[in-house]
């Protein structure tokens, strides 16, 4: 290399090096106007977060550092932008999953949940077990966004948890994945101790109608206590023609709170005139519960199909 | 023979009223009862409907907070148990009880030492009982500085700066101006000074934890036991005059005893007018209509304990510093007035303010006007900041972090215990994440955290008596921020609660606020956010117990959840009332579904013939949301 090749290598050296200078300066200065916590300038903080997830890779590397920053309007906002970089930012983020700080490496998990790369998966499988609290269940929430089979062993594990907070984010990912091998283990967490669990329980198993789960079900309704036998009611009404006798037998029990969730399982229970008479007849109920119910449960069969 | 028909009639009709009263109280629905059935109707035992906190606990996360997460379905049971703890008890007993809330134990003993002399002692123009009097005070003080030593033993000068002037300048309220433009290097300058802010916060924290808070509970308990005893013996003294001549940077006017001592300058006025111009470690004035233009009975760095005893007359207290009149930083001030219209104007931390100390303000008589800014009239951070008024019509007036604020580790308290009294909050700190043209009140019984760095102390706003009007924009009236505890607990009066958002029993990420009004007719008017809301993992509680009351909003409101919150509004007796709301869809018993699961609202109206807009109907259920439910008791069953 002769010595005038060598100035030229040089200078374009240095150009590439004030270029990229350039640029991680421009992309913190986007991050400071996007965060800048006025809402007299959201306009401008909008556009400066669309810009600045158009720096892909080069903006993850240093939004994943903004994940430290106390203010949460940082915070939330090195987030976003990471969700709307998407996989570019993988890297990353997955590196942030071994992150010290829980606080980081639970909102990358979030961050790698809401971006759905299915790359993510292992690395979350191992974090969903070996993380703390906080990591484990925003681990679990994002296998679910994520929706890969492959993590059902990892999240049935996980139902086990000691933590509420890992339990419902897993009973929750499950009922994403509809996969319907814990059937067991999700109605175990129907009698759960936290509302909450329970009710991501329910939701999921609600999406894996199958025959063995009826007959779970209705073998667990002889003695289950509530709240666990509200949820069984309404579980029942998945089953749809299936069950309509059994539904129409808590439709008179002596219990107002039971004939009502027979009535909101009914509202799902379509095509069926019989059903609709149920309901119509129980609009008129002594007890305004099950008025309630009966009324949503008839419009509900008015409405298309959708769970939730 | 006529008559004693008629009479018998008339028993006989107040009999059958009386049978028919008794039995519509029997029939009316037990608060406890009415909140398990609407639990129930959504699926839900009551014990387990608990708020589980994703954060660690830090070292600044109060018992109570913990407790009332716990069991925020019992929001009201856990307001009543804090009136108890804190209603009919002396005052000794009372800042006794706020350090059992914060934690601290009330029980430590504290011993003031016996001083041979004091400079006092052979002045023959007193009387021996005010001569007693400043002893026993000085003793006090003297025995209660030792234990200040103590409290920040742990750090070194620089250090004890550090956390001695960093609350300042945390909670002083000034806006931060932007203009409606903004260039890159502008922010970019902007980020890097609260990258560092940040930075210097969570070093403040770190510092903060080395204080010992009991000790300077224990010097605060001391002085105020203290003070309370000279208060009842200067009850007997008989009025005297004096004509001592102090230097006049000092007090001019009517002037009994002056002196410098150990502890800092002592003085004693008499029944006639007198202007206090110094800052006194005590002051103790007989009588007349006095004005205070400075620390009266507030700390400076050069006398951390000071106390302030105004016997009677229409007195002025008016002072720009901060720490004045009944206010404390890193240490002890004690203000009492015993009587008189009095006026108090100051600007920032005072008037019952206490910042690593406990400042502690009370009047005992007159119609009073209170005026400060920001971190007054009852307000703490890391430690207790009391203002107590006994009777009259009073005034409260601020702008923010004040009237019952408790920010982390601090309890503060506003007590008015009869008058019909205004509240007014007008703000001076623009909520500019949000809104361009509201303002932030985090006053009226409100409990504050530094999120996520550290958790929220205890705000309470509790007035006994009177026809009340409470005026706030932002985060007021039994309201939270950040693991915090926010109460207003009115007994009395038909009041009018006005604000703009996050007020009226309402929280935002998990704190705690409950609004209870025991009686009268009362008015509520918001626009988001509030009469029972709980937004982002946070309690929010109204619990009004009788009268025909009158509810406005426009949405998210009245027994709202949102974002995994949870929000109860609790209407109790058989008054008739009236309830507004913008939007239909999500108010009343309203719980929306975030991230994987659902967000609680409950609204329980449990009798009388109440009349509402849109959702909601007398003796009736509905729900429009799994999580969220109403009940206009008693159903038609």
């Amino acid at each position: 290399m002769n010595y005038s090749s060598k100035i030229v290598l040089a200078i374009l050296v240095l150009l590439t090096t004030l270029i990229g200078a350039e640029r991680e300066t421009h992309i913190k200065e986007l991050f400071a106007i996007a965060t800048i916590g006025d809402a007299r300038l959201s306009q401008q903080s909008q556009q400066a977060k669309v810009k600045l997830s158009s720096y892909g890779e080069e903006a993850a590397k240093f939004l994943v550092t903004q994940l430290r920053r106390i203010n949460p309007l940082k915070f939330e906002t090195a987030k976003e932008v990471l969700t709307m970089i998407g996989d570019d930012a993988l890297p990353y983020l997955v590196a942030a999953l071994s992150d010290t700080s829980p606080k980081v490496s639970s909102a990358a998990a979030e961050i790698l949940g809401a971006i759905k790369s299915k790359k993510a998966v292992s690395p979350l499988k191992i974090a969903a077990l070996h993380g703390d609290v906080n990591l484990k269940s925003a681990a679990c929430w994002a296998l679910g966004e994520i929706g890969d089979t492959n993590a059902v062993d990892v999240l049935t594990q996980a139902l086990f948890d000691t933590s509420a907070l890992v339990r419902r984010a897993a009973a929750y990912a499950l009922g994403q994945l509809g996969c319907c091998k814990n059937i067991d283990a999700l109605l175990g967490l129907l009698s759960d101790g936290h509302y909450s669990v329970r009710y991501a329980a329910f939701d999921a198993l609600r999406k894996m109608c199958t025959p063995k789960l009826k007959e779970k079900v209705k073998l667990r309704l002889k003695n289950a206590n509530p709240p666990e036998r509200d949820f069984l009611i309404v579980l029942l009404g998945c089953f749809g023609d299936e069950v309509e006798n059994d539904l129409a037998s808590f439709v008179q029990s002596t219990n107002y709170f039971e004939r009502g969730f027979a009535c909101e399982a009914l509202g799902n229970v379509r095509g069926n005139y019989k059903v609709a008479n149920i309901l119509k007849k129980a609009l008129w109920d002594s007890s305004p519960f099950v008025r309630m119910k009966a009324l949503r449960a008839l419009e509900n069969l008015k409405k298309p199909h959708i769970l939730r | 023979m006529l008559y004693g028909d008629a009479m018998k009639c008339r028993l006989i009709k107040v009999i059958l009223i009386g049978i028919f009263a008794l039995s519509l109280h029997a029939q009316q629905i037990k608060r406890n009862d009415a909140i398990r059935i609407a639990l129930r109707s959504i699926k839900i035992a009551q014990d387990e409907a608990t708020i589980l906190s994703p954060v660690p606990r830090d070292s600044f996360r109060l018992r109570l907070v913990d407790v009332a997460l716990a069991k925020p379905t019992k929001l009201p049971d856990i307001a009543d148990s804090l009136l108890a703890e804190l209603s009919g008890k002396t005052y000794y007993k009372l800042i006794k009880s706020l350090a059992k809330i914060l934690d601290l134990s009330p029980k430590q003993p504290v011993v003031a030492k016996k001083i041979a002399k004091h400079p006092w002692d052979n002045y023959p123009k007193m009387s021996p009982k005010i001569k007693r009097t400043l002893s026993v005070i000085y003793d006090a003080i003297l025995a209660s500085t030792d234990n200040l030593t103590i409290a920040y033993s742990k750090l070194d000068s620089a250090q004890l700066d550090t956390v001695l002037t960093m609350p300042i300048e945390l909670l002083a309220p000034f806006e931060r101006r932007i203009d409606n433009q903004i260039n890159a290097a502008t922010a970019l300058e902007k980020d890097i000074v609260e990258l560092e802010q940040e930075n210097r916060e969570v070093r403040f924290f770190e510092l903060a934890q080395r204080v010992n808070q009991q000790k300077i509970f224990d010097a605060a308990k001391l002085v105020l036991q203290t003070t309370l005893n000279a208060i009842s013996q200067l009850k007997t003294v008989t009025s005297i005059s004096g004509t001592l001549t102090v230097p006049d940077t000092m007090a001019f006017g009517d002037i009994i005893y002056y002196a410098e001592t150990e502890i800092g300058p002592v003085i004693v006025g008499g029944v006639g007018p007198t202007f206090y111009l110094g800052h006194f470690a005590i002051i103790i004035d007989l009588g007349g209509d006095d004005n205070y233009l400075y620390h009266a009975g507030g700390t400076t760095p050069k006398i951390p304990i000071a106390i302030s005893i105004d016997l009677g007359g229409n007195d002025l207290y008016w002072s720009d510093d901060m720490f004045s009149f009944g206010s404390a930083l890193g240490g002890v001030g004690i203000l009492y007035d015993a009587e008189g219209n009095d006026i108090y104007r100051v600007n920032n931390m005072s008037l019952g303010c206490g910042i690593f100390g406990w400042g502690i303000l009370w009047d005992h008589k007159g119609d009073d006007t209170y005026i400060g800014s920001g971190v007054t009239i009852g307000a703490a951070f890391m430690g207790g900041g009391v203002l107590i008024d006994d009777s009259g019509f009073d005034k409260y007036q601020s702008n923010i972090y004040s009237q019952g604020f408790g920010g982390t580790k601090g309890i503060g308290l506003l007590l008015d215990k009869s008058g019909n009294d205004s509240y007014t909050c007008t703000g001076n700190i623009l909520d500019r994440l949000h809104y361009a043209d509201h303002y932030l009140s985090l006053s009226q019984g409100v409990g504050y955290g530094y999120r996520p760095i550290a958790s929220g102390g205890v705000g309470i706003l509790m007035d006994f008596d009177g026809n009340d009007v409470y005026s706030a924009e932002i985060f007021a009236q039994g309201a939270s921020y950040w693991l915090g505890f926010g109460l207003l607990y009115d007994r009395s009066g038909n009041d009018q609660y006005n604000s703009f958002q996050y007020s009226q029993g309402s929280a935002a990420h998990l704190g705690i606020g409950v609004l209870i009004d025991e009686n009268g007719d009362d008015t509520y008017a918001s626009i988001g956010m509030s009469q029972g809301c709980g937004d982002d993992l946070a309690a929010g509680c109204l619990n009004d117990r009788s009268g025909d009351d009158s509810y406005l909003v426009r949405d998210i409101s009245q027994g709202a959840g949102n974002a995994n919150g949870i929000g109860l509004l609790i209407d109790e007796g058989n008054g008739d009332d009236r309830y507004l709301a913008g939007n239909e869809y999500n108010v009343r018993g309203y719980g929306n579904w975030r991230k994987e699961f659902g967000s609680i609202g409950i609204m329980l109206d449990l009798g009388g013939d109440d009349s509402y807009n849109g959702k909601g109907k007398n003796g009736a259920f509905w729900s429009n949301s799994s999580y969220g439910v109403g009940i206009d008791f008693p159903p038609k069953q």
